[in-house]
């Protein structure tokens, strides 16, 4: 009896080992599968009509905009679907995780700058991975530009002038480019806390 | 023994997950800091390193051939440029209590709050230059402690009555300026006029940035994203010959990308016409000349309107 028992609740360990170990499977998997297709992307040709630059810098970000001539591997439309999410996301100060996430457009300019910095640091972060599917010299500002989003959604387009350097943006921003929301911070639709 | 297997299997693969996560929160993670107070006058001036511009591929600016004098403002930013630790500037300039103080002071926080939040002591280091450059970039903002470059110290700053607002009364009115040509070009010619490399780097970075295509300075026209982005670099460059400032190898551009890209020069100009090589391609590097002669020689004319050329027209 005891030596039943013992093999029932040697089994029932080894069914939590199993699924623990199941899990960082996937998890293992799952990280390094992100390390290789990172390896593996810049070798695939994006024929369509994506053009480095239209980043979420300024304009907006979106790939494969109208669809346009087919895909150029199967997990395309997933992926740009996923670069589009982690894109409009990034751009948004809420996103950002530091102290500046409520920052909003009414808020003076150094608290605004400091905000985009901690904007342009968690885009940085993600540069790599960028250059690897877009190519090397490409960037997710365009022409110098960031535009960044408030947690009242006002915008406003920062200076890229050092993107690698300790401070990357101009503490000044574009002159005209403010756009003032309504002062009042909001939880980001994906990000949550403002 | 089945079991047995699957427990080996499942450690080995919960240790690479362990592994991986612990190598992620490595990367991403800033770095510890830790904040000395102590201050140390004597100790405050860096070695001198090619004072004044680059010797090297340096454009011809043409007819103009003698510099004019310095500006007041010039001497703030020389102090910033030859100094191992900021405090001793801040309080420099709090004792002078001139016009640029309160801009400069301004400055300085603001650089200290990306230094120690960039993770730059993280950075691999390629060569001794740049473990130099490093710790120069550390060492400049390492005596001052965490409250001290907050946020809300930089808006304190503001109603700060040992640093006036002098040139910084002149940025807020820069700042607020909005997409208006005509206050545009004013303000600007003003800001020409006092010659501050900090201020002229900034306003004139908003106005290149403001034009989407291309410009045209002096006749000559500068289309593209790459071309602009040489005609940015080419304008960081040129505020310092142009205002006569000391950007040698100590300058704190040439410092800050040596640290944090490997790209040691021994002046700003080489720093940035580098930088331009590498980002653009070597063949900007004759938008990033032809510009930076340009904008030398506005500069030291005060020729403000070298930016409003397209609408002249």
């Amino acid at each position: 009896m005891n030596k039943i028992k013992l093999n029932a609740k040697s089994k029932s360990y080894g069914n939590v080992i199993e699924r623990a170990g199941g899990t960082a499977l996937v998890l293992a998997f799952w990280l390094f599968s992100m390390q290789a297709s990172a390896q593996i992307l810049p070798v695939v040709t994006i024929t369509d009509n994506f053009a480095y630059g239209g980043g979420f810098g300024v304009d907006g970000f979106e790939f494969n905009r109208g669809g346009g001539a087919g895909t150029a591997f199967s997990g395309y439309p997933l992926m740009m679907g996923f670069l589009n999410f982690k894109s409009t996301s990034l751009e948004d100060v809420r996103c950002t995780g530091e102290a500046s996430q409520g920052t909003t457009s009414h808020a003076d300019p150094n608290t605004r700058w400091m905000a985009a910095e901690a904007v342009f640091r968690v885009i940085k972060q993600s540069l790599n991975t960028w250059q690897k599917i877009f190519g090397s010299g490409t960037t997710p500002w365009h022409d110098g530009k960031l535009r960044v989003v408030y947690a009242d959604g006002g915008s406003e387009i920062w200076l890229v002038t050092s993107p690698g350097m300790s401070a990357a943006l101009v503490p000044s921003s574009m002159p005209g480019s403010l756009k003032l929301g309504d002062g009042i911070p909001k939880p980001h639709h994906v990000c949550g806390k403002s | 023994m089945k079991i047995s297997f699957k427990l080996i299997l499942a450690i080995i693969f919960l240790s690479m997950g362990l592994l991986v996560t612990y190598y992620l929160v490595q990367t991403f993670q800033g770095p510890k800091n830790s904040f000395g107070k102590e201050v140390n006058l004597s100790s405050d001036l860096v070695e001198p390193k090619d004072s004044g511009q680059a010797t090297t591929a340096m454009p011809d600016i043409g007819t103009v051939t003698k510099l004019p004098e310095k500006s007041d403002t010039g001497k703030a930013i020389d102090l910033m440029q030859n100094s191992r630790d900021y405090r001793v500037v801040m309080e420099t300039l709090a004792q002078a209590g001139t016009e640029e103080a309160g801009l400069y002071a301004d400055t300085i926080l603001k650089q200290c709050y990306m230094i120690i939040r960039s993770g730059v002591q993280g950075v691999k280091t390629a060569s001794t230059k740049q473990d130099q450059a490093k710790e120069l970039l550390w060492s400049r903002c390492s005596s001052f402690s965490s409250d001290e470059i907050s946020a809300e110290r930089v808006r304190q700053l503001e109603s700060d009555p040992r640093f006036p607002k002098g040139l910084m009364e002149l940025r807020s009115q820069w700042n607020e300026i909005g997409s208006d040509s005509l206050k545009q070009q004013e303000i600007l010619g003003r800001i020409f006029h006092k010659r501050d490399p900090i201020l002229l780097e900034q306003a004139g970075l908003g106005l290149i940035a403001s034009r989407n295509e291309k410009i045209n300075l002096d006749g000559t026209e500068f289309s593209g994203g790459n071309a602009l982005a040489a005609v940015r670099n080419s304008w960081i460059a040129a505020v310092c010959e142009g205002t006569g400032s000391d950007c040698g190898g100590n300058d704190y551009y040439a410092v800050d990308m040596c640290a944090n890209t490997g790209i040691c020069e021994n002046s700003r100009f080489e720093a940035f016409r580098s930088a331009t090589a590498r980002d653009q391609g070597d063949v900007y590097l004759k938008d990033f000349d032809s510009a930076y002669r340009i904008f030398v020689h506005a500069i030291k004319t005060g020729n403000s309107a070298i930016f409003f050329e397209q609408i002249k027209k």
